[in-house]
């Protein structure tokens, strides 16, 4: 039962803050507010709070499991429960799920760059630059995605800054009247929060890189409780910098908001955000693709090589392919129901399921007695 | 002469496989005409060969033969010659490959009566002989601090190093590597401070080094270092004493080889790069300005020209208006794309610099005056490039040659030109692009198994107080943790406080 | 300068002058976007004529009701709307001074100051309050008001109250009459009840709105020439 990979392949538990944050920020951090909006208006930050500290529950789940498992992954997790058919079965969906977070994240970026930037640049052309850097840093192995993690976080942080000069533009009575909304407005922003919350669940396969991985999920706690802060801060300066219906008519809110910083030799700053944010969107990229490797390689021993090759033909295919921006826009609901239904149900059912099959194990062994 | 001396051995039948080596030995030493060989005396029979190319005449002509013939009626036995002879390294010995290595090295070979198998070698070496006495670190250059650097011969070096570590524990291993050069090479330590791992690992790479000729230690560099496809140094070779014990202070191990005024040290990160010892002269508040100078600079350097070529070609409603209208106009007349202006202009300073480096100095300054104003003003008068990318592309050359390590610097310079065509291809993007991929080949350098981008990753915020900037002396008392020392401290500060009070 | 010498950011230079030193509101796309979306709020943006010497020169300020044109204010409205919707505070303006039988004109410049603004919410009893402290200065005043003696100073500062409280309550009647509403009224009535419907609010609450206004002016530097 080694949860644990050799010490030269393992990164410290303090890296945990920097993994599963930057897994979480992505392309959804750039327009979530006119999404969460919908539902309880100006009190959408408290949906946002909400599924902030669900997730703090979700996480307790992963590590449960993770802890009982064999290997401490969820390939082997499966294989455990489901038996190794079904638990292959079950790793394959796992693999798709992977590959459509790279998808739906690039093909979501690019659709910002290619409004913004490159209107003349066709998709593929943009969507196999980013895939080869994606590729080449996956091929660095774990460690190189936690740096990038680690970049990934250091190096956006620095725009946080420049929200001062919203906050000079700030109407904060905005946020007012407070708690004039029924539940189910709330439930409604809540689900639009969900999927930029995303992203603890790749802790199911890097899991054993992590060191003395079993007394780490302090740190795991640690950096929800800074994405919840971070992302309840960017919803109430996003709040009392739009008004209400204004936020309503911007597609990219983030950006938008980016606007309206000047320096004398920068006039729009939005693009050092759309690039930046390059940064942003890189490590739940590399992670799913990686993640994506590494279930065929612990579930059918696939060489790393080859199943590279096959995840990103299968990438590309799939960006290529998401034409329109009613198509981005589908494909992002698409990932919201999988995602939010992969955190609140799949991985609570596994939870309940293991308990039983715990339960019926003791039974059978006591009965043996 | 020698000839009667062949004869004897031909005629010697005592021991055949090893008179015959030795034999065979002066035989293709005598092919050489400084080789020599002679008979000090007949009555005693003593016969003397030695390199006279390598030998030092004055202590064989002064004190070994005068020695030898003042108690030559006392000789009866090889001690003996040992026991008048005023020399230390003097060693009786009869294996023939000893023979030949000494004699090569400049050892002078006595042999006492003809039919003896013992060899007297005697070192009357002339170590200093077509090497430079002293070296001034002009490469290196500091305006203040010790001007004093390293020289060709390792002898030199080791006396250096030790004349400032003054410690037992500063250990020197010797290992030989080249078929040919026989190159002494020293791995140079703190016991007790320096992680084993590190020593153990430069040690073995070292002994597998299979190679004809070791001109310079960059060599040993190149072939022992983790990666070899990276314009990135791994090690940092250095010509300055002060850097090297500093290094060796801090934990790492250091590589001399004879023949190489420049030593190696490792493991390194690549903040070590832009370090300059300056740093530690100055006090910590100018220290660490001239080090975060550095640091942008390179910034700077790496990303100036990329991002004129990206605003140019695709961002330029980025630029406000009262910008772009002089970015604009300098370049009215151009007829080239951005991209080929720049990279025509990096072209050409690159052309500067390598032309400077290969002339005689004097010529040198003529050309960076002939280069730098002609060229430039001519090439703008003929509207191949604008005065703006003039300036940034000199301003970036300017800034890039701050770096203190040459390896570094030319590493700098290098990437610049993918950056450039990424910015031509995809603009900020590319720009952007770039720097990831740079970001993920230098996570993934290591230098002898340490990771290249600590403290920065694997983040290490105590190490922070001599990175980026140069703390006081009086905080930077422990060494670097990432180095792995076995013992932490390097001195202990005196607590005096600054006294409000105390006037 | 004629206007075709000119460059084309003109305008541009022009308006954001006007915006720092003198009547022009907050000009910006964004403030713009926020009151046109927003919910109880009506935007507006600087109107600009081309005078008779064929110059650009800013005429005052245009009110918008919903997409068209409500009304046009002129510079001296301009400024009391720029006082009144907060924020940036500054601005100037001419107004008359009289003591004893003299009477004459001079120079308010308001350099900074604040602005709270409150509301009582009780259907057409409804109140908005505005709590307004100003620091500005008097430029060009007659050589009979000597602004070195107190009670002159004194007598000066409750003139310019009395009138500019009269300017404010005269321009927000105005708006209301007009059926816009620039200073987001509305919105500051939607913060503090639970709940608020626009159409509703500008159909019964918002012609029969009271304005209470305490104006408050600090004279810094009075009394120094150019």
């Amino acid at each position: 039962m080694s949860k644990q990979l050799n010490a030269s392949l393992t990164v410290s538990p303090f890296f945990l803050f920097f993994l599963i944050h930057s897994t979480q920020t992505g392309v959804g951090l750039l327009n979530f507010q006119s999404k969460i909006i919908k539902g309880a208006e100006q009190d959408a930050w408290v949906s946002v709070l909400l599924v902030g500290i669900s997730i703090h529950l979700i996480i307790w789940l992963l590590y449960f499991l993770l802890k009982k498992s064999n290997n401490g992954d969820i390939m082997s997790l499966h294989q455990q429960l489901f038996g190794r058919w079904l638990g292959n079965v079950l790793n394959i969906f796992f693999y798709g799920y992977m590959l459509l977070i790279v998808s739906t994240i690039i093909r979501s970026y690019l659709s910002v760059l290619v409004t913004w930037v490159f209107p003349f640049t066709p998709i593929w052309f943009l969507s196999l630059t980013m895939i080869i850097v994606i590729s080449y840093l996956v091929v660095g192995g774990f460690r190189v995605i936690t740096g990038i993690c680690f970049w990934g976080m250091i190096i956006p942080s620095l725009l946080l800054f420049t929200l001062y000069f919203q906050i000079k533009y700030a109407y904060w009575t905005n946020l007012l009247p407070v708690f004039n909304h029924s539940l189910s407005d709330y439930i409604v922003s809540a689900k639009e929060s969900i999927l930029m919350y995303s992203g603890p669940e790749f802790l199911l396969i890097y899991f054993p890189f992590i060191k003395n991985n079993q007394i780490s999920q302090k740190w795991a706690h640690i950096s929800q409780a800074y994405t919840t802060i971070l992302y309840l801060f960017i919803t109430v300066i996003s709040f009392v910098y739009f008004s209400h219906g204004q936020l309503e008519h911007v597609t990219w809110p983030t950006l938008m908001m980016s606007k309206i910083i000047r320096f004398p030799f920068i006039e729009r700053f939005e693009y050092i955000y759309i690039f930046l944010w390059l940064l942003v969107i890189l490590p739940p990229c590399c992670m799913a693709l990686w993640g994506a490797i590494r279930v065929l390689k612990e579930s059918f021993k696939f060489k790393p090589r080859m199943s590279l090759w096959i995840s990103i033909i299968i990438v590309h295919f799939m960006v290529t392919n998401v034409k329109s921006k009613m198509d981005v826009e589908e494909i992002g609901t698409f990932i919201t129901i999988v995602s939010s239904s992969f955190l609140y149900m799949y991985i609570p059912i596994l939870f309940i399921f293991f308990l039983i099959i715990q339960a019926f194990k003791k039974a059978k062994s006591v009965g043996i007695d | 002469m020698s000839f009667k001396f062949i004869d004897r051995f031909l005629n010697n039948q005592k021991s055949e496989n090893e008179t015959k080596s030795i034999k065979t030995i002066f035989q293709q030493a005598a092919k050489s005409s400084d080789f020599h060989q002679f008979s000090l005396s007949e009555e005693q029979d003593i016969t003397i060969s030695y390199y006279k190319s390598m030998v030092d005449p004055k202590k064989i002509n002064d004190l070994l033969l005068p020695s030898i013939q003042e108690h030559i009626k006392k000789i009866s036995k090889m001690n003996d010659i040992k026991k008048y002879i005023p020399f230390e390294d003097v060693h009786v010995t009869s294996n023939p490959l000893d023979i030949e290595k000494r004699l090569i090295k400049g050892y002078v070979i006595l042999q006492f009566k003809a039919s003896s198998e013992d060899f007297l070698t005697i070192n009357v070496e002339n170590a200093n002989l077509g090497y430079r006495e002293n070296n001034d670190t002009e490469n290196e250059f500091s305006v203040i601090g010790p001007k004093v650097g390293f020289v060709e011969n390792i002898g030199i070096n080791l006396h250096l190093l030790r004349k400032q570590i003054a410690v037992p524990e500063l250990v020197f291993e010797e290992i030989t590597i080249g078929t040919m050069s026989k190159t002494e090479v020293v791995i140079a330590y703190l016991d007790g401070i320096t992680n084993p791992e590190y020593i153990q690992t430069v040690r073995q790479r070292l002994k597998d080094i299979d190679f004809d000729v070791i001109f310079d230690n960059s060599q040993i560099d190149q072939i022992i270092s983790d990666n070899s496809n990276t314009p990135f140094p791994i090690f940092l070779s250095t010509e300055r004493i002060d850097r090297v014990i500093y290094a060796m202070v801090s934990g790492q191990v250091a590589i001399l080889s004879n023949g190489s005024p420049y030593i190696i040290t490792g493991p390194t990160t690549i903040l070590d790069f832009f370090i300059s010892p300056e740093d530690y002269y100055l006090n910590w508040v100018l220290g660490s300005f001239f080090r975060i100078i550095r640091i942008i600079s390179v910034i700077f350097s790496l990303f100036a020209t990329p991002i004129y070529v990206a605003i140019l070609t695709f961002h330029y409603e980025v630029v406000p208006d009262d910008l772009l209208e002089p970015l604009i106009s300098s370049r009215a007349h151009v007829p080239f794309p951005p991209v080929l202006e720049a990279i025509f202009l990096e072209i050409t300073i690159e052309l500067l610099r390598e032309a400077g480096a290969r002339l005689p100095t004097k010529i040198g300054q003529t050309l960076g005056i002939v280069g730098g104003i002609v060229i430039g003003q001519a090439s703008v008068q003929a509207a191949l490039t604008s005065n703006v990318l003039l300036i940034i592309v000199s301003l970036s050359a300017l800034a890039s040659f701050t770096t203190p390590i040459f390896k570094m610097s030319n590493a700098i310079r290098l990437i610049r030109f993918p950056l450039i065509l990424f910015a031509a291809f995809l603009g900020g993007f590319g720009i952007i692009l770039g720097f990831v991929l740079l970001l993920g080949h230098l996570l993934k350098l290591k230098s002898l198994g340490n990771p290249y981008m600590v403290p920065l990753f694997p983040f290490r915020i105590k190490n922070f107080r001599d990175s980026f900037i140069r703390s006081s002396y009086k905080f930077s008392t422990t060494r670097s943790r990432f180095l792995r020392p076995l013992s932490l401290k390097r001195y202990t500060p005196n607590q005096d406080k600054d006294d409000m009070n105390n006037e | 300068m004629k206007n075709k010498d000119r460059n084309s950011d003109y305008p541009y230079k022009l308006i954001e002058q006007n915006y720092r030193t003198q009547n022009v509101p907050i000009p910006t796309l964004q403030s713009f976007l926020f009151d046109f979306y927003g919910e109880g709020r009506d935007p507006s943006i600087p109107y600009l004529k081309i005078n008779q010497k064929g110059n650009i020169e800013v005429e005052g300020l245009a009110v918008l009701k919903k997409d068209r044109l409500g009304l046009i204010l002129d510079q001296k409205e301009s400024f009391l709307y720029k006082i009144l919707r907060g924020r940036v505070i500054r601005g100037q303006t001419e107004f008359n001074i009289h003591k004893g039988q003299s009477r004459d004109t001079a120079i308010l410049a308001i350099l900074y100051g604040k602005n709270k603004k409150s509301i009582r919410n009780n259907g057409s009893k409804s109140k908005v309050t505005f709590n307004i402290t100003v620091n500005g200065m008097v430029k060009d005043f007659p050589d009979w008001l000597d602004l070195r003696k107190k009670q002159n100073n004194l007598l000066l500062k409750k003139q310019l109250e009395k009138q500019m409280k009269k300017d404010f309550e005269k321009l927000f009647v105005k708006f209301q009459k007009q059926q816009v509403d620039p200073l987001g009224i509305g919105d500051l009535a939607r913060a503090y009840s639970k709940k608020w419907n626009e159409k509703e609010f500008y159909e019964k609450v918002y012609p029969t709105i009271a304005m209470e206004i305490n104006l408050k002016i600090e004279l810094s530097h009075a009394g120094m020439g150019e």
